[in-house]
């Protein structure tokens, strides 16, 4: 393995675990289930999120 | 943080003040019920800051459809600090029904005049002054859309005292029965006395069933139809004492919206016009012969390629360009000219082309392993690239949906097509949620709520997948692109059209079954108010193009791009995880895995009979499942590796697909006709099957409670059917008329069963009877 190879695997790795860890928050920050349709914070009805910054 | 809420009639400008209040990018559109649920922003402009809450539009406080319920519980049971009515001025005396009722609750109102430029723009005269005098609260005139106003609205709202005692402008009738329910409500110290004596002697449904008044107050109103006693003195009392406010500055005359309706909504050529104005948004989206001007077939054609003209060559299967300079024009012109949609999709996969062969080119100068450049180049880049150079064309695409939007068009089609919709069981209203439905189910799921009939709602809310999303306009496009470049037949924009055709027409026999079947029901009355035409707002449609590329380019380096590193990984990884060059891909995970799941698809075509390299569209139908951009980022991730084994060029986008469909092929031995009705019936199935996770997730959220595991069942059922027609019809013609005896006797069934002369659980009964006794 070269350089390159060692530095292919490790940002891939990095961009994967990012991916997932973004995925995961979205999903908490969203308790009602995130239903990905981008109207995040503008009263979207299948997620609890603007309730709860509001309270 | 005082809190005020936005209410008024759908498309009065709600949605438009939030923006302009809140500086938020809410979507707007020129049709009421746009807005669905509540959303929340805060004003900065005055000395303090103040919620601001955007609420459905409605008409008036007793709803009927689900998101109008929404603004009646915000308004009763969230107590904002105020409300702001927003009143379109040029409709003054129908959105001045829903104020009178406001004014009867304990809340703070204070009105804001929208469209006074229109008004002036008419020549009549509305006095802010006069109705404040008659109404008793504040009245502003403003501008949402020009930002005229507003200041001064909020400026008074601030102003507004903390509490208000409601009043009604039904003095004089019913008096005595609305102080006796009046001194029953301030009895039992429920908030806005008046306003929930009014609404029972309505024999408003939610009041009798929440507030549970006594048999006493019951009999107030028994007997009577006092609801339109009510309805009757309110717009009287507008009449006499508010519409005079507003002073007309001649006789009537057609506006030039009703010039233009008298064509567009014309009783016949409404729905030619129609078909005729989709025909040319996908054409001007799709095409690769701008206006046809290479003539209808290839026989016509005429025009010279770039090849024919010594300016490129082909060389081992790929297209080689003299310079770069006639590389550009490639872009906007090659044996054809190109539609705005082609030309950007063009130009983007240049550029993108050129970044991924950059990136492979650097990583092999650099002694990279064949499997680092294999992951990036055709895994990462392969996949991402691939879904991130349809965007283009879906831009180009909602590019001229909004527009149509947004100038009243689609408004107009609602109600044209609500006389044909009722003979299937819909109202037109269930157009609107559909239309949505070629952008993104998810928000079109959402709309549903605006249909007041649940079996109306759940039967619009199934069929919505059938109108194809975005995400799977790369499928469309790269497989009908795939099919014309590998078998030289038809036309890329014919066959997505057609494709978008298919989707509507199995959506409209799939409602007519079910609103003869399991979800028999009334269709319910459609009125709707047709908004005026207006020249699409720029600022409007870049908004909506900034949110569609938003989301695109969100998911394309999230869910596609974890997607396409695993399926590269399980691609080229053995069972016991050893690394697998390309020309050995058969033997990896991936590859055991499709051949496995292969036969299922064998009905439709894309199965066994696709012989060793078929497992790809297995593979592609199944990841499609989490998010449809899948369906071609897996596509194209494993062309390109099959394409090298297989000794094909390996060229980037579309002609990976016809790359593979050429491999498989010569592979299997499948006939041309045969393998075009099995592409089809691939686009087929994918448009009509499970819709991605997200759009999974809404479906369930908005269904009643126990539907949604049978509109998965049905999804599954609809596209392996519609799959199976395409697929043997196209192979052996004399199939159709298989399917038509099997159609016919279905509705023969279900007309018997309608008709009472069939019960088919009685017939269960007596089996299973029969059954027992044996």
């Amino acid at each position: 393995m070269n350089a390159i190879d060692i530095a292919v695997v490790v940002i891939v790795c990095v961009a994967v675990a990012g991916v997932i860890g973004y995925l995961v928050y979205r999903k908490l920050k969203h308790k009602g289930g995130c239903c990905d349709c981008s109207s995040c914070n503008g009263g979207c009805g299948c997620c609890s999120a603007d309730k709860k910054e509001k309270d | 943080m005082k809190t005020f809420a936005l209410a008024g009639n759908p498309n009065c400008g709600k949605t438009t003040l939030f923006n302009a209040l809140t500086g938020a990018t809410a979507h707007v559109g020129n049709w009421p019920g746009v807005t669905v649920d509540k959303r929340e922003g805060i004003y900065k402009g005055g000395e303090k800051n103040i919620n601001i809450v955007d609420l459905p539009g409605i008409y008036s406080l007793s709803p009927y459809t689900p998101e109008e319920v929404i603004s009646r519980n915000y308004i009763l049971d969230e107590a904002p600090d105020g409300i702001i009515n927003i009143i379109d001025a040029t409709n003054l005396e129908r959105n001045l029904y829903l104020t009178t009722q406001l004014l009867e609750m304990d809340v703070p109102v204070i009105i804001a005049l929208n469209m006074m430029d229109e008004v002036e723009k008419l020549g009549d005269k509305l006095s802010a002054e006069a109705l404040e005098k008659q109404l008793g609260v504040p009245v502003v005139a403003i501008s949402a859309l020009k930002n005229k106003g507003i200041k001064k609205l909020m400026e008074r709202a601030a102003a507004l005292p903390a509490s208000r005692k409601g009043t009604t402008v039904l003095k004089g009738v019913l008096d005595k029965q609305i102080e006796t329910a009046c001194a029953f409500f301030e009895e039992t110290d429920v908030k806005s006395p008046l306003f929930h004596a009014v609404k029972l002697l309505e024999n408003d449904e939610i009041e009798l069933r929440h507030n549970g008044a006594p048999e006493k107050l019951r009999k107030i109103s028994a007997g009577e139809d006092l609801e339109a006693v009510i309805a009757d003195a309110r717009y009287k009392y507008i009449s006499a004492n508010l519409a005079s406010a507003k002073v007309k500055a001649g006789k009537e005359v057609a506006t030039k919206s009703d010039k233009i309706d008298r064509v567009l909504t014309h009783r016949i050529w409404a729905i030619p016009i129609f078909i005729v104005v989709l025909f040319f948004v996908f054409h001007f989206t799709f095409s690769e012969n701008l206006f046809f001007l290479n003539g209808f077939t290839e026989d016509m054609a005429w025009m010279p390629s770039l090849i024919d003209c010594g300016l490129a060559a082909e060389v081992d299967g790929a297209i080689e360009y003299n310079n770069f300079g006639v590389e550009l024009f490639a872009v906007i012109y090659d044996g054809a000219l190109y539609s705005p949609g082609v030309i950007l999709t063009n130009f983007l996969n240049l550029f993108l082309d050129h970044i991924s062969s950059g990136v492979v080119t650097l990583m092999e100068n650099g002694g990279a392993a064949e499997w680092a450049t294999g992951l990036i180049g055709d895994g990462i880049l392969g996949g991402i690239f691939a879904v991130l150079g349809f965007l283009p064309q879906i831009l180009t695409l909602f590019l001229f949906f909004s527009i149509l939007e947004d100038s009243g068009y689609m408004a107009r089609i609602a109600f044209v097509l609500d006389r044909i919709f009722r003979r299937f069981g819909l109202s037109g209203r269930a157009f609107m949620p559909m239309i949505m439905g070629f952008g993104c189910s998810v928000p079109a799921a959402v709309n549903t709520r605006t249909l007041s009939d649940e079996k109306e709602r759940t039967a619009t809310l199934r069929v919505i997948p059938f109108f194809s999303c975005g995400a799977k306009l790369p499928i469309l496009t790269a497989v009908a692109g795939g099919i014309v470049m590998a078998f030289g037949v038809g036309n890329a924009d014919v066959i997505t059209f057609s494709m978008y055709l298919l989707g509507i027409i199995t959506a409209i026999v799939c409602v007519l079954l079910m609103r003869n079947t399991t979800l028999k029901g009334e269709t319910p009355p459609f009125i709707m108010e047709l908004p005026a035409y207006h020249m699409p707002r720029f600022k409007n449609l870049m908004l909506h193009l900034w949110d569609k590329t938003k989301h695109f380019v969100k998911k394309a380096f999230t869910i596609i791009f974890a997607s396409t590193i695993i399926i590269w990984l399980f691609s080229h990884l053995s069972w016991n995880w050893h690394y697998l060059p390309d020309e050995d891909m058969q033997q990896s995970m991936l590859a055991s895995v499709g051949m496995f799941l292969q036969p299922v698809f064998t009905p439709l075509g894309f199965g066994s009979q696709l012989g060793q390299f078929g497992w790809v569209f297995a593979v592609a139908a199944i990841t499609g499942l989490v998010a449809k951009e899948n369906v071609i980022a897996t596509f194209t991730t494993l062309a390109i590796c099959i394409s090298a084994y297989a000794g094909v060029g390996t060229e980037e986008g579309i002609e990976e697909i016809a790359g593979l469909i050429n491999v498989i092929m010569a592979d299997s031995g499948i006939s041309q006709p045969q393998f075009i009705a099995a592409l089809i019936a691939f686009i087929a199935f994918n448009m009509t099957t499970i819709p991605c996770f997200a759009a999974c997730a809404t479906a369930k959220a908005e269904l009643p409670k126990g539907k949604f595991k049978w509109t998965l069942l049905f999804w599954i059922a609809v596209s392996y059917i519609v799959g199976a027609i395409i697929y043997t019809v196209g192979s052996w013609w004399w199939t159709l008329f298989i399917w038509l005896i099997a159609i016919a006797s279905v509705t023969v069934l279900v007309v018997l069963k309608n008709l009472g002369i069939l019960d088919i659980t009685k017939i269960f009964k007596r089996n299973k009877k029969d059954g027992k006794n044996k």
